[in-house]
């Protein structure tokens, strides 16, 4: 287990320079001299030597990305170009809207997702699978933003229900923050819950012809009984995995969701920086989700091993 | 070497004969439905300039018009034709997400392979696979465009790394799988030459798995090269792509729906049609999964 | 009709004329092709033939445990204590699964829920059915698995089945199954999947536990030897029929039905020391996808006449409780 543990968090580690030398590079890469990119367009050529000097420009490449690395480990994630301020400030300001948006989606995108798919496997060929096949469809290739339009259009402006676009701040109260929240989080789940609840379904299947079901059925156990205690247990490991490794994509929708509801989160910090090429947020956005994606993936491995007896590492 | 020869037919759907494809098609729908709906969607889109009007020519005498004979989804707010741009999109969106679905399956393809048969390359290039995976696609994107800027060969280049790991460990399993097969020892055993070995018995079983696989990508690249364009970094703004349109058009969304709607339903139909064919695919090289399914 | 002299008191269960269909994409199996048999309270039949005959699914139609999507009891009726269970609502069967007709399982290493432990899975047997609280039940777990004689049964009871080799989990499987003293337990294969050593073991412990029990017990087996060593009545099927039915010492001493006749001479006899080749029953079992005219045995019958293709022979009374389906069954036991 220890032994597991530690080949884990050096392959991790491992994964995690290699991103941190792509996301270094980024900036080096990009045309022009960065420190003339970091001091912005109206700066003098002393300005841009003091910069230069200031990021130490002239260390070699591999020195230079060692002090980096090791500033970002210690939480320095440098200075925004367009504001002058530091990223880990801006980061930290726009942190509450996504970790909301995110939250909410994955709750939600959980409990229909997984529910869809258990009834559909329960079912199989009935009713609920027939939806879900069709449902699925349609999450699969309807993007974000289209959904998203929609529910505005349809939610907010024809029917007034729910405010069009904004966000409310979870200390204003919980109520307006999560008016506001109802739709981004519908649009985005709407792809999750079908992905979730495909997944579920198959494992559920799969589960379901288990000689050990059959077992269960001759106790005299219930249907509920059988799904939820017996099955879902065992399913459960192929359907924690494909949650984690989903996150990755949650994010790319986050971007997106709040774009479309105007949400000022790290999406929308990270689509501004693009447009003013603020290069220090977009690599530390970079860094942070992924090593977040890498962290969390991480810990689904460990607690596979809480769910299933058999798995010891 | 005729020892060898009835290994090699039992092959998993290793030679898919030309012939016998209208008859497979037959049998599965989901495979005549998104192709067809597919190749209706590249003949439109390639017929545009003979019934699709003028996608660019603006008329500020016709602004967020509704829909009329002359312009049948209405006019956007610089008084463009909204039918136009929605079928000259097409072009984009299948021009980006065909060309990105192709790099990244023929690069994930060779990573496979390679990282399949060499211990050494695998362990760094799949580390390295790991951490592209480890970034969201769309940010991963954005990243690498904003070293150049939006122009719609770095747009193809960004949408088709972030796919490529996905491919080549779909591609190196199928290989990890296959090389312990009797047949590929047999060959090898029998004095056959590696990179024979390799095209011969290892690709084409391959190739199944990576037609669904390559459809995914496709629809996937679709989608994110309208993100993109969405998002203000994928396509040039002066090329109608939907993602532009959308993004275009939302101050607009109350007044003119139609001019958002008409791009994002064509996205999801182009989407579907793609995702359509992929399961289809799926269900016919692997008829067990399409019970479960 | 035959050896139903009346359903009496000490008939536990009646099965008439059960009939099971399996449905595959384009055909339909007919698994089981009409059968009838009694079991009386505390009695062990055996039910042995080929794979493929219809033994579990017999089983399983009895507990209504088919496939729901591939297959269905199509008639018939299964009484048990004269009630037929197959009119029940499922939550009435539910309530008769596991408390009053158990089962046992031919696979030990698939049959048990991988992720809990097996005295958790135990007591969840005693939990459904009798309003045991958790400790209650987990003590019964321990107890039972005492009874099946796995030794250090504290330990045992928070022991995952992975941790249990095949015989061990099969006495979990036996302990589970008789934990809430069932009146029929019927055994599909029970051994088959165990080494050679542990089988004579798990027979034992299942007649020892049967007879202190007062437990009526279906013996589902292809063994001839287990069904001699075992039970007190034999049902012989081929293809979906019952072909032959008697008690033990008629059976072997006399059996009237060819194929009967035929597995018994594919059984090693220690006796007649080495043999050179054991006779097997030449050609191959009947396909139950296509309806099948006269005797099903008849394409590998060695006593087949014109009759036996064209008519198929209703199961008759031969001898005092011996039962066969043949045309030629007295000749078959002069033979």
């Amino acid at each position: 287990m220890a032994i597991y543990i530690l080949r884990r968090m050096v392959s991790t580690i491992a994964v995690m320079v290699m991103v941190g030398m792509f996301v270094f590079l980024l900036l080096r890469l990009a045309p022009g001299d960065p420190a003339a990119i970091i001091a912005g367009k109206s700066a003098t050529a002393e300005m841009i030597a003091g910069i230069r000097e200031q990021l130490g420009l002239n260390d070699p490449l591999p020195v230079q990305f060692v002090h980096w690395a090791f500033g970002i480990l210690r939480g320095d994630l440098g200075i925004s170009i367009f504001s002058g301020r530091p990223v880990l400030e801006l980061i930290s300001q726009r942190l509450e809207p996504t970790l909301s948006l995110s939250i909410l989606t994955m709750i939600l995108s959980v409990l229909v997702g997984v529910s869809f798919g258990i009834l559909a496997a329960w079912r199989s060929g009935g009713f609920v699978d027939r939806l879900l096949t069709a449902f699925s469809a349609f999450g699969y290739s309807v993007p974000v933003f289209v959904i998203g339009y929609f529910l505005i259009y349809f939610f907010a402006i024809r029917m007034h229900w729910l405010p069009v676009q904004g966000y409310a701040p979870i200390g204003e109260g919980l109520g307006p923050w999560f008016v506001h929240l109802v739709l981004p989080t519908v649009a985005l789940s709407l792809g999750f819950i079908a992905f979730i609840a495909r997944v579920t379904r198959a494992s559920m299947l799969e589960v379901l012809s288990e000689d050990y079901m059959r077992t269960a059925a001759a106790k005299g156990a219930s249907s509920y009984a059988m799904l939820f205690h017996h099955a879902l247990k065992n399913a459960g490991v192929p359907i924690l995995t494909v949650i984690g490794l989903s996150f990755a994509w949650l994010i790319g929708g986050v971007v997106l969701t709040e774009t479309v509801f105007n949400i000022p989160g790290i999406g929308r910090l990270v689509v501004d920086a693009i447009n003013n090429r603020d290069y220090p947020i977009i690599q530390s956005v970079l860094i942070l989700t992924s090593g977040l994606y890498v962290l969390i993936n991480l810990t689904v491995d460990l607690a596979y091993t809480l769910i299933d007896p058999r798995i010891r590492y | 070497m005729t020892l060898l020869s009835a290994p090699v037919k039992a092959a998993p759907i290793g030679r898919l004969r030309l012939s016998e494809i209208p008859r497979l098609a037959r049998r599965h729908p989901l495979v005549l439905a998104g192709g067809g709906l597919l190749a209706l969607l590249i003949i439109l889109a390639l017929a545009a300039p003979l019934y699709a009007g003028d996608p660019v020519n603006m008329d500020p005498f016709k602004r967020l018009q509704p829909p009329s004979a002359e312009m049948w989804f209405g006019s956007d707010n610089l008084g463009r034709d909204v039918f136009a741009r929605t079928i000259f999109g097409a072009r984009i969106s299948l021009v980006v997400g065909l060309l990105s679905a192709a790099s990244a399956a023929v690069v994930g393809l060779l990573i496979g392979v390679v990282a399949g048969y060499s211990r050494g390359f695998d362990n760094i290039v799949m580390r390295i696979m790991d951490g592209l995976m480890s970034i969201p696609t769309i940010l991963l994107a954005i990243a690498l465009i904003s070293l150049t800027g939006p122009g719609i060969g770095i747009l193809i280049v960004a949408i088709a790394i972030p796919e490529t790991p996905a491919v080549a460990r779909l591609v190196r399993s199928v290989v990890l799988g296959v090389r312990e097969r009797p047949y590929v020892e047999a060959a090898l055993c029998g004095g056959a030459r590696l990179p024979k070995v390799l095209w011969r018995h290892i690709l084409p079983s391959t190739i199944p798995a990576l037609m669904v696989q390559g459809a995914t990508v496709c629809a996937s690249a679709i989608l994110t090269e309208a993100g993109l364009s969405f998002l203000g970094v994928g396509v040039p703004p002066e090329i109608p792509s939907w993602g532009n349109m959308i993004a275009s058009s939302r101050l607009y969304l109350a007044i003119a729906p139609l001019t958002i709607f008409a791009p994002g339903i064509c996205l999801a139909v182009t989407v579907l049609a793609v995702n359509l064919l992929g399961d289809g695919l799926r269900d016919m090289f692997d008829p067990r999964a399409k019970r479960r399914r | 009709m035959l050896m139903r002299e009346f359903a009496g008191d000490d008939v536990l269960l009646d099965v008439r004329d059960l009939e099971t269909h399996f449905y595959g994409e384009e055909s339909v199996t007919r698994a089981l092709g009409g059968i009838s048999f009694q079991v009386k309270k505390g009695e062990t039949v055996g039910v042995v033939g080929e794979s493929g005959c219809g033994k579990s699914v017999t089983a399983l139609s009895i507990l209504r445990l088919l496939p729901k999507l591939s297959a269905k009891t199509v008639g018939g009726e299964v009484r048990f204590h004269g009630r037929d269970i197959l009119e029940l609502s499922d939550r009435e069967m539910r309530k008769i699964r596991g408390d009053q007709i158990a089962m046992i399982f031919q696979e030990p290493m698939t049959s048990l829920n991988p992720v809990y432990t097996v005295g958790h899975q135990i007591a969840e047997a005693v939990q459904i059915h009798t309003k045991a609280s958790r400790p209650v039940a987990m003590a019964k777990a321990e107890e039972m698995l005492r009874l099946v004689r796995i030794a250090d049964p504290e330990r045992r009871v928070s022991n995952y089945p992975h941790e249990m080799s095949g015989g061990m989990r099969q006495r979990v499987m036996i302990a589970m199954a008789l934990a809430c003293s069932p009146e029929l337990l019927i055994a599909d294969e029970p051994t088959t999947a165990l080494d050679v050593t542990i089988q004579a073991q798990i027979l034992r412990l299942i007649v020892d536990l049967k007879d202190r029990m007062g437990a009526a017990v279906m013996f589902i087996t292809h063994d001839l030897g287990v069904v001699a060593e075992t039970c007190q009545r034999v049902i012989v099927m081929y293809a979906g029929r019952i072909v032959e039915q008697a008690n033990v010492v008629d059976l072997f001493a006399r059996p009237a039905h060819p194929y009967t006749q035929g597995l018994m001479r594919s059984v090693p006899d220690p006796r007649r020391g080495r043999q050179r080749r054991l006779p097997e029953i030449p050609g191959i079992v009947p396909n139950l996808r296509e309806p099948i005219v006269g005797c099903s045995f008849a394409p590998r019958c060695p006593f087949a006449i014109d009759i036996c293709r064209e008519k198929r022979p209703p199961l008759r009374d031969v001898g005092s409780s011996h039962a066969a389906a043949c045309w030629r069954a007295e000749e078959v036991m002069g033979a």
